[in-house]
């Protein structure tokens, strides 16, 4: 099906019709599905938390784009969320999210980016 | 965005180094590391998502259920009785469009459709909802000045006609009948299902009668 990609004004931007336009977004997308239809939590109490993300994302930015704004509220939700029903909590996702700079940071270019098996 | 750029400057003045994602790339592995260690996500599952709301899941399944309106009238009253139903009769269901609405557009009103409370869309029929849709701008003025916003959309809509504003929420999904265009007598179902764009679903364009 053919697209429109005319400038929209009020947003300013090209709509292409691509889907996802950051491969994180599309993750987080299948993860919270996933998490959801798996019985983690119903669609509804997810939205529940991104609707309360959104807002205060709003407050503090003025307006958001729909863009990576808009994952980065996605994202704060399903951490919430994740937490919220003891699928995790804070401190063990900022020490994966830390594992992962350093292997980024000491893993030499080409090479496969992994982290050291942490007992969860 | 900004994360990355300062990320680059910092990180890029040698390439001994993979070169650093951005926080929210960062946090999103955390999130799928401690997922996956707990055994609560599937890859494979991951993958076959994102495949399917990329490839197979569009606005090409909604343009099929407005073709089939517009041409046979008995589907046409199902589907503004109950559109879940008529909506399964075309294989289309699932996620995100468990209790489904049509609402029809006539020579008197226009109908749009909106998620104020965050981006609630029709999945099984309009696949992943475009930027604009989850944008504030869309979402804040579209109940505000909605003939403002579907101008900026190329789209003008007489003042005589009424414009209705429907809010999607997670329990209720909207999806607009457009009007058939004028000089399509000829032209059958599936013919008329390429005239059917993403944007005429929502409201905010008609069916393009050059496509």
């Amino acid at each position: 099906m053919k697209t429109l990609d005319y400038i929209l004004p009020f947003t300013n931007e090209i709509d292409d019709g691509v889907v996802f336009q950051n491969p994180w977004h599309s993750q987080l997308f299948a993860i919270t599905v996933q998490l959801s239809e798996t019985g983690n939590f119903s669609w509804k109490e997810f939205v529940e938390f991104f609707a309360k993300s959104l807002s205060e994302s709003r407050l503090e930015l003025n307006s958001l784009d729909g863009n990576d704004d808009y994952f980065n509220c996605w994202l704060i939700a399903l951490e919430e969320i994740i937490i919220s029903k003891k699928l995790g909590n804070s401190n063990i996702l900022s020490l994966l999210k830390k594992d992962w700079t350093n292997a980024y940071l000491t893993t030499p270019h080409g090479k496969p980016v992994k982290i050291k098996q942490r007992s969860i | 965005m900004g994360i990355n750029k300062e990320n680059k400057s910092e990180y890029n003045n040698d390439h001994a180094h993979s070169h650093l994602p951005s926080d929210p790339e960062l946090r999103v592995k955390a999130i799928e590391t401690l997922l996956l260690n707990k055994g609560l996500i599937d890859p494979k599952t991951l993958d076959e998502l994102i495949d399917t709301y990329e490839n197979r899941i569009g606005p090409q399944n909604g343009a099929k259920v407005i073709a089939k309106a517009w041409v046979d009238e008995n589907y046409k009253k199902r589907l503004l009785n109950d559109a879940t139903s008529a909506i399964r009769e075309l294989s289309y269901q699932g996620r995100q469009g468990e209790n489904m609405v049509v609402v029809e557009n006539t020579t008197d009103i226009h109908n749009v459709v909106v998620c104020t409370l965050c981006s609630c869309y029709p999945w099984p029929v309009l696949g992943i909802p475009p930027t604009w849709y989850k944008s504030d701008e869309y979402r804040s003025r579209t109940v505000r000045e909605p003939r403002k916003v579907l101008s900026e959309f190329g789209l003008n809509i007489d003042s005589k006609i009424e414009i209705k504003v429907w809010d999607s929420t997670a329990e209720l999904r909207y999806l607009v009948l457009p009007l058939r265009p004028d000089g399509t007598e000829n032209m059958n179902e599936e013919q008329l299902s390429e005239l059917v764009t993403r944007n005429s679903m929502i409201g905010t364009g008609l069916p393009e009668i050059s496509k």
